[in-house]
């Protein structure tokens, strides 16, 4: 393919995706299963059960799954639950503070949600903060002792936990928190993965290991239209449906000149 | 268009990444070094806080035990200053605490439990496909024993579904960049241009 | 050495292995010390790499080298988020305004460019020239397509496929994949409590 011609198919890509963004298509999107089932989920617990939000991702991930972890945020907001961010990415806890900046008016840091930061060590931590959430997180991420935060009264690990949601761009996962916190201590694992991982986490959700899964951008916008909160994922969808339609045309355009290049047993012209 | 410095600076470094789409340039690079740097820096920054909250500071506070850890951690700087051989310690607890912990989780989580859930009513012919479709995709793994007909066909069979599953992967693959592309396309277009519908 | 660090292992490995079976108070405090340790030490080792990688670049400045400006760019990159992130904290808002302009935005525009790698590849080199192939074109196609609403739009079929082809096919698929590499992995940790790893 020379330049010109690979330097046009990115223009055209660009325009695709961006039109629309600028001239959105509303098209009505069907919420999966996967996703009403931690919708559900969260629905069904008591003000005052405690979640754990798992930020494991990073810059190359986030545009994923962040605006899920967003509206999964919110909803947990309204349901008057308490919230502990922690993260077992070193990028984790950048997205976490963005996401905990979105919290409504009237909820409060160190009463209705904490950040506890980030600890190294992937599955081994998991593991390490099931068993002993206060030995893991001595402080929260500002340095104020766990002990003084009213959020964590009577949390002392996973056996407290009502529910884990992971939002990861990759490992440690959901499945990595079935392993060390849902399998053990019996917790309720959730999973909001990047589209690339989906497929192989999809053993574990038809086996219940874990109990709901989101599909990456489209995750986001199905969690929106369930809460009612409309963000960057029902955003994305104009443009995902363009791109996907544009891989595939560009699959078949590809196929037709390369047979009919085949047939006429001559080189293809790229350009 | 926008006059926030925060929005201009990203603006330029979306820019310097994108200008590699028309070729390589010192402009790219320069950014994509930049970024590598700052990984690094921001790991180390994230690793040096883990340090000080669960080693320095009960270490401070008088607890002896918390000296183990600091002297095995400092033991991997080792092989810098000639002693490689002091460095296999650490990496020998290390190996310890990976290989306990997948020990403890592996054999029930991802063995199993993904059995258990494999033993179907043979009532559908989703669970027909879902049994059959494991274990013909097992039995291509089965390389210790010599492929006869039955076993040959079998293994043909998992390849057949496990090509199904790398086009599902596949599929999925193709929307690893796009949510970034709609990202860096929100910055340009939403925040800084201001030309996305509301 | 060898004798010590393979007994080490094996030490280390046993004790976290029965814990997770069997409930001893004393073993389980142990442990979950053991565990604090390994979080101490995966700090550490991060700053291997990052050592690693300075003295790559400090050694391309000092040689003066043709690509001394970028040597030069990563190092001064590293010591100002290094700087920020230890006198200002990486919570602070100094630190997450150019985390979020610089460091994010670069991320996320360097790794979307892989979405751009994919539309050259769909273009020029996804032939479907056997079954095989064909397969593997169709079963992307259909879970591409019942991952965005045009697919519902096109034709209302294709989630459902889509669905199927994710539920039925793909877990029956990776399940045997994922069951064999839990094998695989489960024989590596006994291999490494054993001494038996080639890499030490």
């Amino acid at each position: 393919m020379t330049p010109r011609a690979r330097r046009l198919l990115y223009l055209l890509f660009i325009v695709a995706v961006a039109a629309p963004m600028i001239w959105p298509v509303h098209i009505p999107l069907v919420v999966k299963p996967e996703t009403r089932d931690l919708y559900d989920r969260i629905d069904s617990l008591s003000p005052g059960d405690v979640v754990v939000l798992s930020s494991d991702y990073s810059p190359g991930t986030a545009s994923d799954v962040h605006a899920a972890a967003v509206a999964i945020f919110k909803h947990l907001m309204e349901k008057d639950l308490r919230v502990i961010s922690v993260s077992f990415t070193a990028d984790g806890p950048q997205f976490a503070e963005q996401m905990l900046a979105t919290a409504p008016e009237g909820k409060e840091y160190g009463v209705d949600y904490v950040d506890l930061g980030y600890r190294a060590g992937g599955e081994n931590a998991i593991s390490a903060f099931a068993q002993d959430l206060r030995k893991t997180f001595p402080a929260d991420i500002h340095g104020a002792p766990v002990d003084s935060l009213p959020v964590l009264a009577g949390v002392t690990g996973a056996n407290d936990f009502a529910l884990v949601i992971s939002v990861a761009g990759g490992e440690p996962g959901p499945v990595t928190w079935m392993r060390q916190a849902g399998q053990p201590y019996g917790v309720p694992i959730a999973g909001v993965v990047t589209t690339v991982m989906v497929p192989p986490n999809l053993p574990y959700y038809q086996s219940k290991q874990i109990i709901a899964l989101l599909y990456g951008l489209r995750g986001a916008a199905e969690y929106e239209s369930l809460v009612n909160q409309p963000g960057a994922g029902l955003a994305g969808m104009g443009s995902q449906s363009a791109a996907a339609v544009f891989i595939l045309v560009s699959i078949v355009i590809g196929n037709t000149l390369r047979i009919s290049a085949a047939k006429k047993g001559g080189a293809r012209d790229d350009d | 268009m926008t006059t926030d410095l925060g929005i201009w600076l990203a603006v330029l470094a979306t820019l310097a990444v994108y200008s590699y789409l028309y070729k390589e340039n010192p402009v790219f690079r320069v950014a994509e070094h930049l970024y590598v740097g700052a990984s690094a820096a921001h790991a180390v920054v994230m690793a040096i806080g883990n340090i000080r909250d669960l080693d320095v500071k009960p270490l401070l506070s008088g607890r002896l035990v918390a000296l183990i850890p600091m002297v095995l951690g400092l033991m991997f700087y080792a092989r810098y200053f000639g002693r490689p051989d002091i460095a296999r310690i650490p990496v020998a607890v290390v190996m310890g605490i990976g290989a306990g912990t997948a020990l403890r989780s592996m054999p029930g989580a991802s063995v199993l439990a993904q059995i258990q859930a494999t033993i179907l009513p043979l009532d559908s012919v989703n669970n027909v496909i879902l049994v059959v479709g494991v274990i013909a995709t097992l039995s291509y793994f089965l390389f210790t024993t010599g492929k006869g007909r039955v076993n040959g066909y079998v293994a043909s069979v998992g390849k057949v579904v496990m090509m199904v599953s790398f086009g599902a992967s596949f599929g999925a693959t193709v929307f690893a960049g796009h949510s970034l592309v709609v990202g860096s396309l929100q910055l340009l277009l939403g925040d800084w241009l201001h030309v996305l519908a509301r | 050495m060898k004798e010590i660090t393979v007994g080490l292992t094996f030490l280390v490995t046993v004790l976290m292995t029965v814990e997770g079976y069997v409930s001893i108070a004393p073993l389980t405090k142990a442990v979950g010390e053991l565990k604090n340790w390994g979080i101490i030490l995966s700090a550490f080792a991060m700053g291997l790499a990052a050592f690693g990688l300075i003295s790559l670049h400090v050694a391309k400045v000092r040689k003066r080298g043709k690509d001394q400006l970028y040597s030069a760019v990563l190092l001064a990159g590293f010591a100002g988020f290094l700087a920020m992130g230890l006198l200002a904290g990486p919570s602070s808002s100094l630190y997450a305004f150019y985390y979020r302009n610089i460091l994010q935005s670069i991320g996320n525009a360097v790794f979307s460019l892989l979405m751009f790698y994919i539309v050259t590849a769909a273009y020029r080199s996804l032939s479907i020239n056997k079954w095989q192939s064909a397969v593997i074109l169709a079963a992307a196609a259909f879970v591409m397509l019942g991952s965005v609403p045009v697919g519902e739009a096109l034709w209302n079929k294709i989630p459902v496929v889509s669905s199927w082809i994710l539920k039925v096919p793909n877990t029956a698929g990776q399940r045997g994949i994922l069951i064999t590499s839990a094998i695989g992995g489960i024989a590596a940790a006994v291999r490494a409590a054993l001494g038996l790893e080639r890499s030490r």
